[in-house]
């Protein structure tokens, strides 16, 4: 059955309520559609995250930031950068501009290297955004497409409207079947795939534009929730700060719906999987303590 | 070499190095590693110059490691550069 984790603010929660929900009501560690909603993606409870990293640096397993870096690789974007707006004069939008550009540059100059990876024969997430189908450099890029579409709305808007309007060229967007069509989500899963399990998990990524603010849903097929869950949250919390700032928009929320939510038990063990979420949920009981 | 990637990552505006790896070299993150051997790669013409299922994931932690992946790459291609 179906289970909805209550909206929360922090990726920590998100995940911490998320494995709970799954693993404590099931013996087989596995639920289908759950959904999780995080209302300030990018936060974090610094105990919960380092009760993760330590369980994964036991195991043996990457670190949360690198598989964070799966998804959008920010140790590739230069900081600090100012945030695009459509008021900004060539010069003044020039190193944004740049920052993107370079980021794109960064990733296809390894993207061959990368591919010779374990595991990454069919191209990484990030391969697929900007380079789709994702196995060679020349590919659709979905993310600069999607910071043009937004752009581009922006920069209508405050031709037509005032700056009051801006959220008029939202509203536009869901009003233009063309736009719509532009604004479509990030491909990640190719239609010919019939393999029942295995690369891409993330198939879906969906972005809303509402109210000057930029909405994401991400449909994972899997979701690992002790090995891959939690940097998968901050790699799309990245990912959506990204887009919203070189679109000149405020990042909203993320909903993510896991068609399978999987704990893990057949491959760490039930009882060190709920000893992990026994840990990471006393640290969330200590922080809420701390802050009435 | 150690020094190139550490200039090479200050003039690229990449994010500073993540404090002091046990080896004594830089820290970095992964990925910075491999973007570090891909500039190599590209200065060579060859862009996998590295093959990463061949490679101890711990290496591209540190600036010291890249270098050692870097140099046993260019000594394999100069063998067999000579071999052919």
């Amino acid at each position: 059955m179906s289970h909805a984790v209550p909206p929360v603010q922090t990726i920590s929660e998100a995940w911490l309520k998320c494995i709970e929900a799954v693993v404590g009501g099931h013996t087989s560690g596995r639920m289908v559609h759950v959904v999780s909603t995080i209302t300030e993606p990018g936060s974090e409870i610094n105990g919960i995250r380092a009760t993760l990293d330590t369980f994964l640096a036991k195991e043996g397993l990457p670190e949360i930031d690198t598989v964070a870096e799966t998804i959008f690789p920010r140790s590739l974007i230069s900081e600090p950068a100012r945030r695009w707006s459509p008021s900004l004069s060539p010069i003044e939008e020039a190193p944004i501009l740049e920052r993107e550009r370079e980021l794109f540059a960064a990733y296809s100059d390894m993207l061959e290297m990368l591919l010779s990876a374990d595991g990454n024969h069919s191209g990484t997430y990030f391969s697929r955004m900007i380079t789709w189908p994702g196995k060679a450099v020349g590919g659709v890029n979905q993310i600069a497409d999607r910071i043009s579409s937004l752009r581009s709305q922006l920069r209508n808007g405050r031709s037509t409207y005032n700056a009051m309007d801006i959220d008029l060229a939202a509203d536009a967007l869901n009003e233009s079947s063309t736009t719509v069509e532009q604004l479509r989500g990030l491909e990640l899963y190719s239609v010919t795939d019939r393999r029942n399990r295995g690369f891409p998990c993330l198939t879906h990524i969906d972005l809303t534009l509402f109210e000057s603010r930029l909405h994401m849903a991400a449909v994972y097929r899997h979701q690992y929730l002790v090995s891959k869950a939690y940097g998968n949250l901050v790699g799309l919390s990245w990912l959506l700060q990204f887009i919203a700032d070189q679109a000149g928009v405020d990042a909203g929320e993320i909903v993510i719906h896991a068609t399978m939510a999987d704990g893990e038990f057949n491959v760490l063990g039930r009882q060190r999987v709920l000893t992990l979420v026994k840990s990471a949920r006393e640290e969330l009981d200590a922080q809420e303590q701390r802050t009435p | 070499m150690v020094d190139y990637f550490a200039l090479r990552l200050k003039l690229a505006n990449r994010p500073p190095t993540i404090g002091l790896h046990p080896d004594g070299s830089p820290a970095i993150k992964s990925l910075i590693g491999v973007w570090l051997i891909s500039q190599v790669g590209g200065l060579v013409g060859k862009k996998r110059l590295v093959n990463l299922s061949q490679v101890d994931r711990l290496l591209l932690r540190s600036l010291a490691g890249v270098a050692s992946l870097v140099r046993q790459a260019l000594t394999s291609q100069q063998k067999a550069k000579r071999a052919s």
